[in-house]
């Protein structure tokens, strides 16, 4: 569906979300997803985060879907050649659904949380799996989330913004 | 229910015996003696009712008893009552500093039944209001109320509180405890007895909570008995009605906060006494005096420059442990370890930055990056540890960060100016050391 040109430009497929969605539901996708999930959990998130806004960036060894939220947020998810998303980044005023974006790994989340000590402005989980950091500035969030297996050869981490 | 305040906790602190011996008396008391902790910035004695004792040591006794325990956490002793009453009320110790948040949340369980808040009411639907608090490890619920406060000896009447875990509330929205982490709604979970946020901003969420609900992540609900999705809408709320920043609703005294600990040296130990101090520059106690002033971004944030970059997200924040940024060059501690989520290099570490504001004035820090591993083995009583650090960030996003918590604050005036009010020539919200 989301097809990339992989020219490194970006174009605002916002409007064809609605569609895209409609066809994912008859087509019987699964309607939770996001990380390790495939490419057309992006529009799953996009709609149950009230996304304004769909953007797609492609580089040679990945995709970039950003949702725009109605606060003003923001929400990206980096998608590999084989269509999994191998890493997501969000920031805005209020912390976004974490179920949803971390899919099969929130409980690792909600573990590693709940043994937590460290305050409760930031949460940081380092495992061989996964990777997942939160801080909560006085007036906002911002997150990231990847799984080191599944990065695109050649892709370092600290390059996805 | 009042907490039971025995030195027979399996672990017997000074630390704890100092907490419990805090003042009993109500807002209509007399200041109680609040000798201050070692004062950094002079020797000169605090007027009554400036200030309040701070004590960092391993948390309130239910977290204890639970085996759990915490470090650099920085806690105060207030006395709560219902409002308009100076016989119904708690004395509550290990109420947790936080300058990364605002508004005061008690924990319901510390509430003994003769301290009724009053309901802070959604004028709409007629249905008591309750708040959703989102934090990064978690989430609260639990009822807005109006209780009568007293910080030091300064009153406060009728501040808005949120009563967390209290079963009036009802089930939480699914919107609430469905994609937040784990609830953190016992003193156990939450480790503390209660929050003091006295950050820079005036209400928890403030004007922007006021005008619209927020599509996710909404923090206020009018409920009706029960809760729960049928029972909760999320709503709008005045920023009269939303928990407020203590300190600011002082009658003076009010348009920051300064906070002080004594110099640490590097070693972990047991305990570690400081002094919270109301207002900047409003009295001989809490001048500025040559301190720079940081002035904030849009989200509270402030820039460290750190190894040549520009991490323009950052916090001085005295709720977090320790120091968190990423460097990978820093040897992270074994997942099967006791420092699990911190720093364990082989050697301690010398380490600088700059932190500066919109205002680009920058502040060069010294700090020291320890071994956790050996930090939580040396000592284990040991609740002040001057050089925990951890690693944060695993893509650029959130590497954006660095995260000053409370070791920064040791040996330090640390000088927090509210939004809308001003320090001298500072406006806030800014952060001056």
């Amino acid at each position: 569906m989301l097809v990339s040109s992989r020219t490194g430009e970006s174009f605002d497929v916002g409007r064809v979300t609605t569609s895209i969605v409609l066809a994912a539901l008859v087509l019987g996708v699964p309607a939770h997803a996001s990380l390790l999930e495939s490419r057309t959990s992006v529009t799953d998130d996009h709609r149950l985060l009230h996304g304004t806004a769909l953007k797609m960036t492609s580089t040679t060894a990945y995709d970039v879907y950003e949702t725009t939220t109605p606060e003003g947020g923001h929400v990206r998810q980096f998608v590999n050649h084989d269509g999994r998303v191998f890493a997501i980044a969000w920031s805005g005023r209020f912390s976004p659904d974490l179920r949803q974006l971390l899919a099969s790994h929130y409980d690792q989340y909600v573990l590693a949380a709940r043994v937590h000590r460290g305050g409760h402005h930031l949460l940081s989980i380092s495992t061989p799996e996964l990777k997942l950091s939160i801080v909560q500035l006085p007036r906002g969030f911002a997150g990231s989330a990847h799984l080191p297996a599944l990065l695109p050869p050649g892709v370092k981490p600290d390059q996805l913004d | 229910m009042a907490r039971k305040c025995s030195l027979d906790v399996g672990l017997v602190l000074l630390a704890v015996a100092a907490a419990c011996g805090g003042s009993g008396g109500g807002p209509g008391a007399a200041p109680p003696s609040s000798p201050g902790g070692p004062n950094p910035g002079g020797s000169s004695g605090n007027p009554p009712g400036n200030s309040l004792a701070t004590t960092v040591d391993l948390g309130p006794a239910a977290l204890i008893s639970a085996g759990m325990v915490v470090a650099n956490a920085a806690f105060v002793t207030i006395t709560v009552c219902s409002p308009g009453s100076t016989t119904a009320c708690q004395t509550i110790d290990h109420v947790q500093v936080d300058t990364g948040s605002t508004g005061l949340r008690i924990l319901h369980e510390v509430l003994p039944s003769t301290v009724v808040p009053v309901p802070v009411v959604d004028p709409g639907s007629g249905h008591a209001v309750s708040e959703c608090g989102v934090f990064a490890d978690g989430w609260t619920w639990g009822s807005l109320g109006m209780v009568d406060v007293s910080l030091g000896g300064r009153p406060l009447k009728s501040l808005v509180v949120q009563v967390i875990g209290d079963p009036a509330s009802g089930t939480a929205p699914s919107a609430c405890s469905s994609g937040n982490g784990p609830e953190e709604d016992t003193v156990a979970s939450f480790g503390a007895n209660a929050l003091l946020g006295v950050g820079y901003y005036l209400q928890d969420c403030g004007t922007y909570c006021a005008d619209q609900v927020p599509s996710s992540g909404a923090p206020f609900y009018a409920c009706s008995a029960g809760g729960g999705d049928q029972g909760c809408t999320a709503i709008a709320l005045a920023t009269s009605s939303q928990p407020g920043n203590p300190v600011a609703q002082l009658s003076a005294d009010n348009n920051g906060l300064t906070v002080q600990f004594p110099a640490t040296g590097t070693a972990p130990a047991a305990s570690l006494e400081g002094t919270l101090l109301f207002g900047v520059g409003t009295q001989a106690d809490n001048d500025p005096g040559a301190a720079v002033f940081h002035l904030l971004g849009a989200n509270g944030n402030l820039n460290t420059a750190y190894q040549g970059q520009n991490l323009d997200q950052s916090v001085i924040d005295s709720g977090s442990s320790g120091y968190y940024f990423a460097d990978s060059s820093i040897t992270a501690c074994p997942a099967s370890d006791e420092g699990n989520g911190y720093y364990c290099p082989p050697t301690p570490i010398s380490a600088q930055a700059v932190i500066s504001g919109t205002e680009g004035l920058g502040a060069g820090v010294n700090f020291t990056v320890g071994n956790a591993d050996m930090l939580f083995a040396s000592d284990p009583d040991a609740a002040v540890l001057p050089t925990l650090a951890g690693p944060l960030g695993s893509l650029q996003l959130s590497s954006r960060t660095f995260d000053w918590g409370l070791p920064f604050f040791y040996g330090r005036s640390v000088f927090f100016v509210f939004e809308g009010r001003v320090a001298g020539s500072t406006p806030g919200p800014a952060v001056g050391f």
